[in-house]
């Protein structure tokens, strides 16, 4: 026992001052409650994966990256958005050191909009700030996600994975255009974000 | 240790260390109310991309 003083420092409590009973009951307490927590939200994610709501990009195409300007959907003249005969649009994209080509694309609003991505040298990112929009471009592989724009809006879409020394300069833009206006664009202005 | 203080410190851990757990309550319960908040106001809105 620490003789009485007038500025006791403080002292650690002796072990054994929680009752066992009372620390294994503590311990199981909080097991339930970080178990049920976990559970919660395992639940509510293969929930909402099965009902639809939640599915990842899982679009497995492969596409050979040495002739991507040569032949087949990527080459320059089929870049940049297009639209389909159901109504949908289609944007596809190259994504390359370091810019993406077109360095700007536009999409009608209030339509269902693919973007179909290869790149031609190493790995890159393709993000759409403020959308689910978040995808890595593989060399070898067609990337593929989908979106669908309510408003017209410009979104900054930046390259999201180190691709080399000048990553942090790979930015482009997709600008959403309503949709009437859309129409009126020939096939080159759809690749650019001149006024 | 004082025996009264002894004493307080075994009356106040007897039913455990009920402060700690209304403190890591608290934070946990922010920490699941945030996640759930943007799941569904946040994620889910904005649509599946796949």
């Amino acid at each position: 026992m620490v003789e009485p003083s007038s500025n006791p420092s403080p002292q650690p409590l002796p072990d054994g001052i929680v009752p066992e009973h009372v620390i294994a009951r503590t311990e199981n307490l909080w097991l339930t409650v970080m178990v049920s927590m976990l559970v919660v939200m395992m639940a509510i994610i293969v929930t909402t994966g099965i009902l639809g709501a939640l599915h990842p990009s899982s679009n497995v195409e492969v596409v050979d990256p040495l002739t991507l300007h040569l032949r087949g959907e990527f080459v320059e003249s089929n870049l940049g958005t297009a639209i389909e005969p159901d109504g949908s649009a289609t944007v596809r994209l190259i994504a390359e050191q370091y810019d993406f080509v077109p360095h700007c694309v536009q999409v009608p609003a209030g339509t269902p909009v693919t973007f179909r991505l290869a790149s031609a040298d190493v790995i890159h990112g393709f993000l759409l700030p403020d959308t689910n929009v978040n995808a890595m471009v593989v060399p070898g592989f067609v990337t593929e996600v989908r979106a669908h724009f309510d408003a017209a809006r410009d979104y900054d879409m930046p390259c999201h994975e180190f691709c080399g020394y000048g990553h942090h300069a790979m930015w482009a833009h997709v600008s959403v255009v309503p949709k009437e206006r859309f129409a009126n664009l020939t096939p080159v202005e759809r690749t650019s974000c001149a006024p | 240790m004082r025996r009264d203080e002894h004493q307080t410190a075994v009356q106040a851990l007897s039913n455990g260390p009920i402060g700690a757990f209304v403190i890591a309550g608290i934070a946990v319960g922010l920490l699941f109310a945030g996640w759930l908040a943007f799941y569904f106001l946040l994620f889910l809105p904005r649509g599946t991309v796949g």
